[in-house]
């Protein structure tokens, strides 16, 4: 009776667990907050700069506020925590309602790139928005900045996809150990990663002179795929906890 | 209704042969079915099923294919010459031995079942 | 109620778990009838947890083989999806609301029945607006309950479902359970503590004792296949013999024992003449007897 019942089309999807991790909007409400707060830091310090006497449009206010880092301290910190409970808390959840781990890990990549991909589209649109504005109309520069590729959407869309991405897989993997081993999975997998990363480094000091920024787009895709590999082998040998 | 001692099944056959004494359930009508007594009672339906399954193995239900389960005719009839009988194992027979070793003759035993009877 | 020539809903073969050199299950070979009620009691400890977690495939067994309709559960995704486990300290997203549950269920379960979800939900009075994590114990069951019964899992597993419920949400639980699973027939297996509460719902019982099976029959068959003897300690010896001993208690000149096998007619009438008294073990007696063994204990405080 319950035998004949049971078919392939029952299975989990991945869909399904990426729709868990969307039931709550906030993972897509979030990075619309932290740019405004973003935005309005870089507004208030250009403020300061300009009341201590420096000139917009001046070489030198371009300079320094092309230099504005603040994009990179507020979303990885956001990313990096949700990575975490995207694993941590969701997997109990998940498994419970009779997901595989693999479908789960499947699923939680696919979040993972639609949130990368959401990033890349918002910071593109703030972009186009900021130089069809002449920064903002006052001299701001929130995207158009030398980390995201100055101004170049090809490298802020590569810099913000990989970016996010990276930070997420990281997080989940982070987490995954600690589902997998407890506290001291994470200390353990970050002693690891030091020693490695450090190793590959000392490694490739020679080729150092030769760098090409592309380098850094293939050590991302990397560490993602290594991060997703570490996250799906933990989890199954996990017991939900 | 679940009393210690008594299996379950043995208890649900009670319950529903009390009720063919009692005129609750009367000969020819339809006792309630496996699955609402499993649902009222709380109780696992195979233990249900077994209860009234010792009920039909002495007649006193009987199955009709598709509608359910009937009180058999005579049923009432059996049952009190079934309880009787156990009466009288249960009950008289111990009484004649402890009368025996009182030393109380028939007659008195009986005089002092008819005092009970009217003080009662 | 059941065939018991259909293909059971569970097979285990020799399965073994170990953590570390622990041993929390220990070869365990055992059918769960498909379709019917499978209650799975045993002491703290005994290995309930981790066998439900193996047969729902949170966890993988360190030998033997397990097949769940058919299949080893274990990363087997239609398999798995036939199956609803909750456990009883189930993890939940930070700031997951039970409308946010509500919506995550029916993704998963094919069969989810939200007329029944609200029910039990408006019955237990489950808070909308509190975070889920910050539900007390008794609410936690509850929505466990509400998750593992509204999913209609062809395999249904309910670890310790009642922990913080109240005698009357109990109640409620037991109807509902049993009204829904003659309404939508399935296998369930439950563990419990609640024996003498719960036992009437059984059609199996399972009693697992430090990671062991020492009993699996039909509940009917259980009860009454063991007797609690009492009495002075020489009648009692002269009378069970060499009959199996579950358990034994001795308080001085006095003796109580579970012994095995039902009690016949003769050995009724042998008590009554040695002044022994008889009665049938009831399954809170048989599963105290098993894995725990307190003359020792009582006679340490006797001297």
């Amino acid at each position: 009776m319950t035998t004949a019942t049971l078919d392939r089309s029952d299975a989990v999807t991945p869909l399904n667990v990426t729709r868990l991790h969307f039931i709550e909007s906030s993972p897509l409400r979030a990075p619309l907050g932290i740019m405004a707060v973003v935005f309005a830091l870089t507004a208030i310090i250009a403020l300061v700069f300009w009341r201590l006497g420096s000139v917009p449009g001046s070489t030198v206010w371009v300079e320094s506020s092309m230099s504005n880092p603040a994009v990179l301290w507020a979303l990885p910190g956001f990313f990096g925590w949700l990575g975490v409970q995207t694993v941590a808390l969701t997997f109990p959840l998940a498994l419970s309602l009779g997901s595989t781990r693999r479908t789960f890990v499947l699923g939680t990549v696919f979040m993972h790139v639609t949130l990368a991909v959401y990033v890349t589209v918002l910071l593109l649109v703030l972009l186009a928005l900021e130089k069809a504005t002449n920064q903002w109309f006052v001299g701001l520069y929130v995207t158009n900045v030398f980390i995201l590729g100055s101004g170049d959407p090809v490298q802020l869309a590569a810099t913000a996809f990989f970016g996010v991405l990276l930070v997420l897989s990281v997080g989940g993997a982070f987490a995954a150990a600690w589902v997998r081993f407890g506290s001291i999975g994470p200390t353990v997998l970050a002693v690891t990663t030091v020693l490695a990363l450090g190793a590959l480094a000392v490694l490739l000091v020679p080729v150092f002179s030769s760098f090409q920024p592309w380098w850094l787009v293939v050590a991302a895709a990397t560490m993602i795929a290594l991060s997703v590999l570490a996250q799906y082998l933990f989890l199954l040998r996990a017991t939900a906890r | 209704m679940l009393d210690d001692g008594k299996p379950i099944f043995q208890q649900i056959a009670d319950s529903i042969a009390d009720g063919i004494l009692a005129g609750s359930f009367p000969e020819g009508t339809q006792v309630p079915s496996t699955n609402e007594l499993a649902a009222f009672h709380r109780i696992n339906p195979a233990t249900v099923g077994k209860g009234l399954g010792l009920l039909v193995d002495r007649d006193i239900l009987h199955k009709r294919r598709g509608l359910g389960m009937f009180v058999s005719e005579g049923a009432r009839m059996r049952l009190q010459n079934e309880r009787t009988a156990s009466f009288r194992a249960a009950f008289v027979a111990p009484l004649l031995t402890e009368a025996a070793s009182l030393g109380l003759d028939l007659e008195t035993v009986h005089r002092i079942i008819d005092q009970e009877g009217t003080n009662s | 109620m059941t065939d018991d020539s259909a293909a059971p809903a569970v097979r285990l073969h020799g399965v073994t778990r170990s953590f570390r050199r622990v041993n929390a299950l220990d070869n365990v070979t055992l059918d769960i009838q498909a379709g019917a009620i499978t209650g799975l009691l045993g002491r703290n400890g005994a290995g309930k947890t981790t066998l439900m977690s193996i047969i729902a495939g949170h966890d993988r067994a360190t030998s033997g083989s397990v097949e769940v309709h058919g299949h080893d559960p274990f990363e087997n995704a239609p398999t798995m999806a036939a199956v609803s486990l909750v456990r009883d300290n189930q993890r939940y997203p930070d700031s997951f609301t039970l409308a946010n549950v509500l919506t995550a269920a029916p993704l998963f379960h094919k069969r989810w029945d939200r007329a029944l979800a609200d029910e039990l939900v408006a019955a237990f009075r489950l808070p909308a607006k509190t975070a889920v994590k910050k539900y007390s114990r008794g609410q936690m069951s509850s929505l466990g309950i509400v998750l593992g019964l509204a999913s209609r899992a062809p395999l249904t597993i309910f670890d310790e479902p009642y922990l913080g419920l109240d005698a009357t949400a109990r109640r409620f639980f037991y109807d509902v359970l049993m009204r829904d699973y003659l309404e939508h027939p399935r296998t369930i297996l439950l563990s419990t503590h609640l024996i003498d509460e719960m036992e009437p719902l059984l059609e199996h019982v399972v009693i697992l004792e430090a990671g062991r099976i020492v009993r699996a029959a039909a509940a009917d068959d259980l009860r009454g296949s063991a007797m609690n003897v009492s009495g002075l300690t020489t009648a009692v010896d002269a009378l069970v013999g060499d009959r199996r001993v579950l358990q034994s208690r001795r308080i001085g000149a006095l003796s109580s024992l579970v012994v095995d096998g039902p009690a016949d007619d003769r050995l009724r009438s042998d008590a009554a003449r040695a002044g022994v008294e008889i009665t049938p073990a009831s399954l809170q007696d048989l599963v105290a007897a098993y894995g725990v063994d307190e003359s020792a204990a009582l006679e340490g405080a006797r001297s």
